[in-house]
């Protein structure tokens, strides 16, 4: 089990403690458990990063690459007694990295569009398209709702949900206009300057606006406001993600909370027509939850949307084999699905089939880049003509606006 | 400087070195696919290593390790066939690799050659409930294939610490022990059949089934060949259904003799717990703290099956304990045991603080238990610069027990860290010979133990030489592993240099 007793060294030591270790956390690493390769384990890196620290190993783009090739997770760290933060190590190499021009072509690429676009998807511009929610947002409201660049671009469907669940608890939301990227996966991917950059723009937009709470759908996004940016930005409010903030509605006196209100009977989360096969009907109320890394293990985020989905949506919560603490990531961190994205491919399908072995219908996450990310590999996992449709993969505030009858999937 | 014994031998190894053939490497991406080719610098210097202290030790000083020229990681038994064919063919070094948590260097590249890293062969192939058996591809890892039995309620119930870590082929390869092994047995003992590509690339099967009489046991040949005879590609093993319950009862104990006694008079009683493990007062205060007085040893029972038997096996030990003095401690230290097992960062934290730690196991039977352990401990505290040496036992059996010990020495810098580390192990090993010890109990000889294992076969160590020049008579299986194959036939082991008397 881990060691929830982790004890602390400094980085250079944690370096040298996870060389030195047989490698006792490697079969949870997902990104070693689908490679295979030695190197790509923790102990890997951390030979190779006493190995570049020595001369040994020139510190090529070859050698680089292979510090590209962590999803950052925190799962190491999360099964080490001595509480040893690889992630971290590794980060500071990506920094070395980009400084040294030896990133991967498709990491500078990558950060060169975050740059100009201002997001990870499609020009921030582009995705301006709050208009589309006027009636549900009040300008003077002092919560933010940060809906992240995944959402806008790729499943604007939550944003409209989200809303609805603010309006039933009776929030008032505003939004920015543009939202731009939180910088975030530049500074993961090694950028740090220009995180640093996107901070200061944000900062001033928030302070603008004389916001007290952020309250953002992206654990990404929400990681870096909480935690602060590298060059020591930080918001100056409070940063709550979705699920706590929705869960607090509901727990918090005097508000219309959203617990008060009478689950409707009715159809349960899954997809209608589904045939599963193996795996309970669509009609069950039952559901898994994958937990995403950066609200999980980074914020401690665990109990909120197991709360809402069970005392608010009136679900059954059943657990994978490994949830919580050591919950697998789907694959959705920047730097695999950028250099490596067969990779990402393979470790949200291994996910999917850990939530399929539940014999849940309906997959729910609380995270964009994991819905995304299982979704596809949902898809592809489907058997021609078995007549299986796969899991249902649904984001926690889809589900929650369903169950509670605000809002209904076009 | 004199070179260190490692650097010695690494420097003898490489006298045969030679650069691979051309084409050879096309060769090998065209039978497994250009990505699971591996030359790039960074992966040949991560694949330079395993979980041997010596190794480690020279990553953490910034020293350098015999590089392989490329690794291969075939994704089934017929790429591995067509692999080792190919590299036999050309007379390249083969070297085996599966999880890398061998304690002894038994996957160094020391001459060079290719490493085949088995664990694209990750597969459970069968679960056979009638049968009580499991087939599985040689690269699973020991906690993946586990975890699959678990969830059809089985277990295998073989729990070696590197569970998490080590492959399946590993745990034969290097005749392996669990920490259950008192009620389920070690590997030699749960393996029921193999698959195997030998050097020249020829596949052989060995057959599934309860029991044979049918000349000597082929699998048994591979099992702790450390990669020499041939690579294992698939297993059968006997399982069980899941335990209907599992209970624990420790016991505090005067001395670690008389503990021993104790596990003595319960294996003659005819009781298989699952685990018994005895700790002397070191580990007993380091491992389980103010669970046990200071100075006194803790003896520890885990006991798993059907309920009813259960409590019978926990009552019947209690029965041996009377004759001794004691003090019950309850179930709770087993469960502290259960929830921390696979700890072992206390190695790597003293190591990266310049202190060198490793343990080494041994066995014996009861009538030298004992004395083994009094001279093994006494001879390895003596050696200078050496700061702790503790003992526990921890898989006994009707006829004798094993003892595992740990040593903590100061290494101020590298090349006294590695002389005094090979200071402790050959006090130990001599002091283990001397005593009628057998040198290994279930780590396996790796590079650590080659110098000893004359000592510890004596002539009949030739027998071994002959079946692996049999197999393998370029002598390209993971070359300088197991025993040096170069004695002269016929010439007096027992007279060697490590003579012990």
């Amino acid at each position: 089990m881990p060691n929830k007793a982790a004890k602390r060294f400094d980085l250079a030591t944690q370096v040298r403690i996870c060389a030195l270790c047989p490698n006792m956390c490697r079969f949870l690493c997902p990104v070693a458990t689908v490679e295979k390769a030695e190197t790509i384990t923790p102990r890997g890196k951390a030979t190779l990063t006493l190995a570049a620290e020595s001369g040994d190993i020139p510190f090529t783009a070859g050698t680089a690459a292979v510090f590209y090739r962590c999803a950052q997770c925190k799962i190491c760290r999360e099964w080490c007694p001595s509480g040893v933060d690889l992630p971290e190590a590794t980060v500071s190499l990506r920094r070395r990295a980009a400084r040294e021009g030896v990133s991967p072509k498709a990491v500078r690429t990558l950060a060169a569009r975050l740059v100009g676009e201002r997001s990870f998807y499609r020009p921030a511009a582009e995705l301006a398209e709050t208009d589309r929610y006027r009636s549900l947002l009040d300008k003077r409201a002092k919560v933010l709702y940060f809906a992240g660049c995944a959402t806008a671009a790729l499943h604007p469907e939550i944003i409209e949900a989200t809303l609805r669940l603010f309006e039933a608890g009776g929030v008032k939301v505003a939004m920015l206009r543009p939202e731009e990227c939180c910088g975030l996966p530049l500074d993961v991917l090694g950028y740090v300057d220009e995180a640093s950059e996107f901070a200061g723009g944000l900062a001033q937009a928030v302070a603008g606006g004389g916001y007290e709470t952020i309250v953002t759908g992206c654990p990404m996004c929400a990681q870096v406001m909480k935690e602060g940016y590298p060059g020591g930005v930080t918001l100056g409010v409070e940063v709550k993600h979705v699920t706590e903030f929705l869960d607090g509605l509901g727990q918090e006196a005097g508000l219309v909370g959203l617990r008060g209100r009478r689950v409707p009977a009715g159809p349960g989360p899954g997809r209608e027509g589904a045939s599963l096969a193996g795996r309970r009907p669509p009609t069950d109320l039952a559901v898994t939850y994958h937990d995403p890394c950066y609200l999980g293990r980074y914020q401690g985020v665990y109990e909120a949307p197991r709360r809402l989905l069970a005392e608010v949506a009136g679900l059954e919560v059943v657990e994978m084999e490994r949830g919580r603490e050591l919950a697998a990531c789907c694959g959705g961190a920047p730097a695999i699905d950028a250099t490596v994205p067969a990779t990402a491919t393979a470790m949200a399908s291994r996910r999917v089939a850990q939530a399929g072995r539940t014999g849940a219908g309906t997959l729910v996450t609380a995270c964009p880049r994991c819905l995304e990310m299982l979704r596809a590999a949902a898809e592809a996992s489907v058997g021609a003509g078995s007549g299986d449709r796969g899991l249902f993969v649904r984001d926690i505030t889809e589900v929650l606006a369903e169950r509670l009858g605000v809002w209904r999937e076009r | 400087m004199t070179p260190t014994e490692f650097e010695a031998l690494v420097a003898q190894a490489a006298v045969a070195r030679r650069p691979i053939p051309p084409g050879l490497l096309p060769r090998l991406a065209q039978i497994v696919g250009r990505e699971h080719v591996l030359t790039g610098r960074a992966d040949l210097l991560v694949y330079a290593r395993d979980s041997w202290p010596i190794a480690a030790l020279r990553v953490l000083h910034g020293k350098s390790l015999p590089l392989a020229s490329a690794v291969v990681l075939p994704g089934d038994t017929a790429q591995v066939a067509a692999v080792m064919k190919a590299l036999y063919q050309v007379e390249v070094p083969i070297i085996p690799f599966g999880g890398g948590s061998g304690v002894l260097g038994g996957t160094l590249p020391l001459g060079g050659g290719v490493i085949v890293d088995m664990k694209r062969l990750d597969q459970v192939l069968e679960i056979n409930d009638r049968g009580l058996t499991v087939t599985a591809q040689a690269g699973i890892l020991g906690v993946d294939l586990e975890t699959g039995l678990n969830r059809a309620g089985f277990t295998l119930g073989h729990f070696p610490q590197s569970i998490d870590v080590a492959t399946l082929g590993g745990f034969i390869a290097t005749r392996s022990a669990g920490q259950f092994s008192t009620k389920y047995g070690n590997i030699e003992d749960i393996l029921l059949a193999i698959e195997a590509v030998l050097p020249n690339g020829e596949v052989i099967r060995t057959k599934r089934t309860a029991r044979a009489s049918t000349g000597p046991d082929i699998k048994s040949l591979f099992i702790g060949s450390e990669g020499t005879l041939g690579l294992l590609t698939e297993a059968t093993l006997r399982i069980h259904p899941r335990p209907e319950r599992r209970a624990t009862q420790a016991y505090e104990v005067e001395t670690f003799l008389d503990g021993l006694e104790i596990i003595r008079l319960v294996m003659r009683t005819g009781l298989r717990p699952a685990v018994i493990r005895l700790y002397d007062p070191i580990e007993s205060a380091h491992s389980f703290r103010e669970r046990v007085t200071q100075g006194k040893s803790l003896l520890l029972f885990i006991s798993e099956g059907r309920s009813r038997l259960v409590d019978l096996e926990l009552e019947t030990i209690g029965e041996v304990l009377t004759s001794f003095p004691h003090r019950e401690l309850g179930p709770e230290p087993g469960r502290h045991w259960l929830e921390n097992r696979n700890v072992v960062s206390g190695l790597p934290e003293f190591m990266s603080q310049g202190l060198v730690v490793d343990t080494l196991e041994v066995a014996a039977t009861w009538d030298l238990v004992p004395g083994l352990y009094l001279a093994m401990t006494e001879r390895m505290a003596a050696v200078k610069g050496v700061v702790s040496v503790s003992a526990h036992s921890s898989h006994s059996y009707t006829q004798g027990t094993n003892l595992y010990l740990t040593f903590l020495t100061l290494g101020p810098d590298d090349p006294t860290a590695e002389a005094l580390y090979q200071q402790v192990w050959t006090a130990a090993m001599e002091a283990c010979l001397g005593a009628g010890g057998t040198i290994c109990h279930h780590h396996g000889i790796g590079l650590q133990r080659v110098k000893f294992m004359p000592a510890e076969h004596g002539p009949a160590l030739d027998i071994l030489r002959r079946l692996r020049k049999a197999l393998d008579p370029k002598g390209l299986m993971n070359p300088g592993k197991l025993f040096s194959q170069e004695a002269a036939p016929g010439s007096d082991e027992a007279s060697g240099p490590r003579e012990v008397g």
